[in-house]
């Protein structure tokens, strides 16, 4: 039986409109209900959006202006919301160093761009069972 | 500066405009380009010992392509303007990543700027790569343009 998405909240958190939008067209297509979906143009807005929505899912970009995704992570780590969301980081970032920080911080997963959109279905589905 | 290899370059665009776009684009001599196709993007990067940009140029039309796989809306719900160039400043930020890689690997370590549609210039005199593509009569280039750090170039 195909796994019930449809209630999951997502965050996703990308200075690029254009990403935003593809990644919540993928979001959607995975069973991700639409109303479930909210979106941050970078980690300064993800704050306020995780203060209206406990997101069970945020999809991470890193490199962003205002505050990245490695300064959002210090922040949730700093206030203990890391434990309560799966951190998946969205990025062309390959540096070992910067993706072990990352994942010091509390990120659960990493999708490497370029990727298919379809790789968005797994890691939710992913990151629901390891919740 | 680790030489960027021309084919390893080729095969890491192609494989991000069909994997992420679902575009097919057949790698072309930079020569045969008729004409420096018009949207532009730039994105630079750089560590403690180099600097550089990469430059992406796109015809309108396959930029409407890439969106349209990006997107996966028809190519002409593709904007001009905005949405547009958009599309060819995210490219822009993939295909930096892949540069980085390609330069420096999981050791070594590139700060990415963010993706920009003003031309950015070097400080100093670089080397320079092109890679141009074809998909059904559109035209893409990609150039890298790489130089030693301002200060390694001070102390020389």
């Amino acid at each position: 039986m195909e796994q019930d998405l449809s209630n999951i909240q997502v965050l996703i958190v990308d200075d690029s409109a254009i990403v935003r939008k593809a990644v919540k067209k993928a979001v959607v297509q995975a069973g991700v209900d639409d109303s479930c979906v909210r979106e941050a143009e970078h980690g300064g807005v993800a704050v306020e959006r995780i203060d209206e929505m406990l997101p069970d899912i945020v999809f991470l970009d890193v490199n962003m202006p205002v505050m990245n995704g490695e300064e959002f992570m210090e922040f949730i780590n700093d206030d203990g919301r890391v434990n309560e969301m799966a951190v998946v980081i969205v990025s062309t970032e390959m540096n070992a160093k910067r993706l072990f920080r990352l994942a010091e911080l509390g990120a659960r997963g990493r999708l490497h761009k370029p990727f298919p959109p379809e790789k968005i279905r797994e890691v939710i589905i992913d990151m629901v069972a390891a919740a | 500066m680790k030489p960027l290899n021309l084919d390893d370059l080729t095969a890491k665009i192609d494989n991000a405009l069909e994997t992420m776009c679902f575009v097919m684009a057949d790698p072309i001599d930079a020569d045969d380009l008729l004409e420096v196709p018009a949207m532009k993007t730039w994105i630079s990067f750089h560590n403690e010992s180099e600097q550089g940009f990469v430059e992406l140029a796109g015809s309108l039309g396959f930029v409407q392509e890439v969106g349209s796989g990006l997107l996966g809306v028809d190519s002409d719900e593709v904007e001009e303007g905005e949405q547009a160039e958009g599309v060819l400043l995210e490219l822009a930020n993939v295909i930096a990543g892949e540069v980085v890689c390609l330069l420096g690997g999981e050791e070594v370590f590139f700060e990415l700027g963010i993706p920009t549609s003003e031309a950015i210039e070097l400080d100093v005199p670089g080397d320079e790569v092109s890679v141009a593509f074809d998909s059904m009569g559109e035209a893409f280039n990609v150039r890298v343009e790489r130089g030693p750090a301002a200060s390694q170039a001070d102390a020389a």
